[in-house]
């Protein structure tokens, strides 16, 4: 738990970078601050580690008063991504993760083990990353070191000052996708800093808008979408509200479930008792064992089969579907729809298991909902 | 011509010329990194811009004003030579050790406050590994300066290759005169390739120049 009382900064020179700005995380939750450059957003980050102090104002990370505890001590538990990444050029990536647990004396072996985990869990094999040093990674691949570097130790506490800035909108896309798989597993505390509206609202349980050092509102992303507190926060958060909200919900949450599936070593027969004129349907979907996807089939295809003999669904499935997985947001698979000229598409959970059937209606009604 | 007594003196003036630049050299070196960390340190603030500032304008003093101060300083021998030496060494030393970790990204050593790391740490593992090259560059400079320098050492009795050379010009003698000239230079060539082999060997490939195209321009 992070909770900010009263703080405030100002550095030499008179600017109020930080003004009065209170709030509280709670445990395992994640809150974004978010505002235009400049409002503020570092420099409150900093203070949460003592990178600064503040002028005035407490801050407590597990109900302690952090100006209590030695500084040294306190960011060693906190996972820190700054915002320039900063990675150390003359050390190795497996090295420059292994900074905290270095510091904390854990023996070789377990750093070694941690460093593979942490360089997996990005998506980067150890093997060919391991011993690569930082200028010879991308800058998204460096970003992501950034914030392995900062889990390292498994802090309870993560501080992330744009982790995802300065990437093109596919690879922060696929981060951001990441990051929240990572998070529902790890439940850390999160405070997060973007200048990106919809990356907050895409990542945070709570999101904290600043302006000027101050703290204007700090509320969950659909209340900070439906009821912004006054005119910054509404042009903010832009015109194109309706459709910001898709990215609030998860696929899973407005797909049909379970729908009507055949086996794949089911013959044409049963498929056309699926597909019987009389149920309407047109398609069904096809799975393995474990209700595992395995692709389409169309009324018409079994007709012409069946025409020609006793044809097993195998041999006349249609494998090249495209799917989302279950906690894509409504937006993006919406925006997979439209791309593919899609007008369903079917929703797997892990394993690729068929889970449920997202189409248009769905979406539509969705809308209808947020807007009345 | 001696050849034999020529050679002999060859030999045992450039051993003498060695030690005057390893005392001179190696006392700077000693003193003038640790200073150059010291005024790098945030606490020194301005007063590192003044020390930087008044080391700038000792680095334009010839080094025979040099040399030539440490006589009625000191007086003359391989002390005042030494210590001569040292001054003139100690500049580049300090200013580059100081430019190295003051050069260096802040948002790398950002980071490793932000992950817990002590001052001591921070200057260890991340601000000397990141200032060598630059720290080296100073060095290695300086060493060779000092060859060059330690030649005036003669002329406060300090003893040296200067010794030949002046010989020669004194006796209009143009072999002795070569053959304390072309030693100097050939030890002062050494010298930097030494130098130059050692911070290739010691920097690690990560923050190695021309290893990578990216690192080339
Ligand atoms: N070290 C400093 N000294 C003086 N002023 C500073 C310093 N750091 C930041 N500021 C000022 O404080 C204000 C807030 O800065 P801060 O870095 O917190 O902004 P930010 O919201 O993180 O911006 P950005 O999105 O550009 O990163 C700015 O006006 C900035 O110019
Ligand atoms: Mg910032």
């Amino acid at each position: 738990m992070i909770r900010l009382e009263h703080v405030s900064k100002a550095y030499e020179g008179g600017v109020n970078a930080v003004n009065d700005v209170s709030f509280e995380v709670p445990r395992g939750e994640i809150a974004i601050l978010v505002g235009p450059s400049g409002c503020g957003k570092t420099t409150t980050l900093k203070m949460i580690n003592r990178l600064h102090e503040p002028a005035s104002g407490k801050i407590f990370v597990d109900d302690v008063d952090t100006s209590t505890v030695d500084p040294i001590e306190l960011r060693r538990n906190i996972g820190y991504v700054i915002q320039d990444v900063g990675l150390f050029p003359h050390m190795t990536i497996a090295e420059n993760i292994a900074v905290v647990p270095h510091l904390k004396k854990w023996d070789r072996k377990r750093i070694a083990e941690r460093v593979d985990e942490l360089l997996t869990m990005m998506g980067m094999p150890p093997a060919e990353y391991r011993n690569r040093y930082p200028r010879e990674l991308s800058g998204g691949q460096r970003q992501r070191i950034g914030v392995a570097r900062a889990m390292a130790s498994d802090p309870p506490i993560l501080l992330m000052d744009e982790p995802f800035g300065a990437l093109d909108p596919i690879t922060r896309e696929r981060l951001q996708n990441e990051f929240l798989k990572i998070q529902e597993k790890l439940k850390k505390t999160i405070v997060f800093v973007t200048h990106d509206i919809d990356e907050a609202i895409k990542l945070g349980d709570k999101v904290a808008i600043m302006r000027k050092g101050r703290l204007i509102q700090y509320d969950a992303p659909s209340a900070v979408l439906n009821e912004p507190a006054d005119e910054f926060v509404a042009d903010f958060v832009g015109q194109d509200r309706t459709l910001k909200s898709l990215r609030l919900i998860r696929t899973y949450e407005v797909m049909d479930a379970d729908p009507p599936a055949l086996h794949i070593q089911a013959s044409a027969a049963e498929a056309l008792s699926l597909l019987s004129s009389s149920s309407g349907q047109k398609y069904a979907w096809v799975v393995g064992d474990a209700r595992e996807l395995k692709g389409l089939i169309a009324r018409k295809d079994v007709l012409e089969a069946d025409a020609s003999g006793d044809a097993k669904i195998a041999d006349i499935v249609n494998t090249n579907v495209v799917s989302v997985e279950r906690d894509t947001t409504v937006k993006d698979a919406l925006s997979e729809m439209l791309s593919y000229g899609l007008a369903r598409v079917p929703v797997v959970g892990p394993e690729g298991r068929l889970e449920g059937v997202l189409t248009f209606d769905s979406i539509r009604k969705v809308l209808a909902r947020i807007d009345s | 011509m001696d050849w034999g007594l020529l050679w002999g003196e060859i030999q045992r003036l450039s051993i003498q010329h060695m030690i005057l630049v390893a005392v001179g050299g190696g006392m700077a070196i000693v003193v003038g990194v640790p200073a150059g960390i010291l005024i790098s340190r945030p606490a020194f603030g301005r007063f590192a811009q003044t020390v930087v500032g008044i080391a700038s304008v000792g680095q334009t003093v010839p080094s025979l004003a040099v040399v030539g101060i440490m006589m009625p300083l000191l007086g003359v021998g391989f002390k005042p030579a030494v210590f001569a030496l040292f001054v003139y060494a100690l500049l580049p030393v300090v200013l580059n050790t100081y430019a190295g970790i003051r050069n260096i990204d802040p948002s790398i050593i950002e980071a490793g406050r932000g992950m817990g790391m002590t001052g001591a740490q921070i200057l260890f593992k991340v601000e000397l590994p990141l200032a060598f090259s630059v720290i080296m560059a100073g060095i290695r400079t300086a060493m060779v300066i000092c060859v060059g320098t330690a030649t005036f050492a003669h002329l406060i009795g300090g003893g040296g290759l200067g010794d030949l050379i002046f010989l020669g010009i004194a006796l209009l003698d143009m072999t002795t005169l070569l053959a304390g000239a072309i030693s100097a230079a050939i030890l002062a060539v050494l010298v930097d390739f030494l130098f130059g082999r050692i911070v290739r060997a010691c920097t690690p490939r990560g923050i190695a120049p021309a290893s990578s195209p990216e690192a080339a321009k």
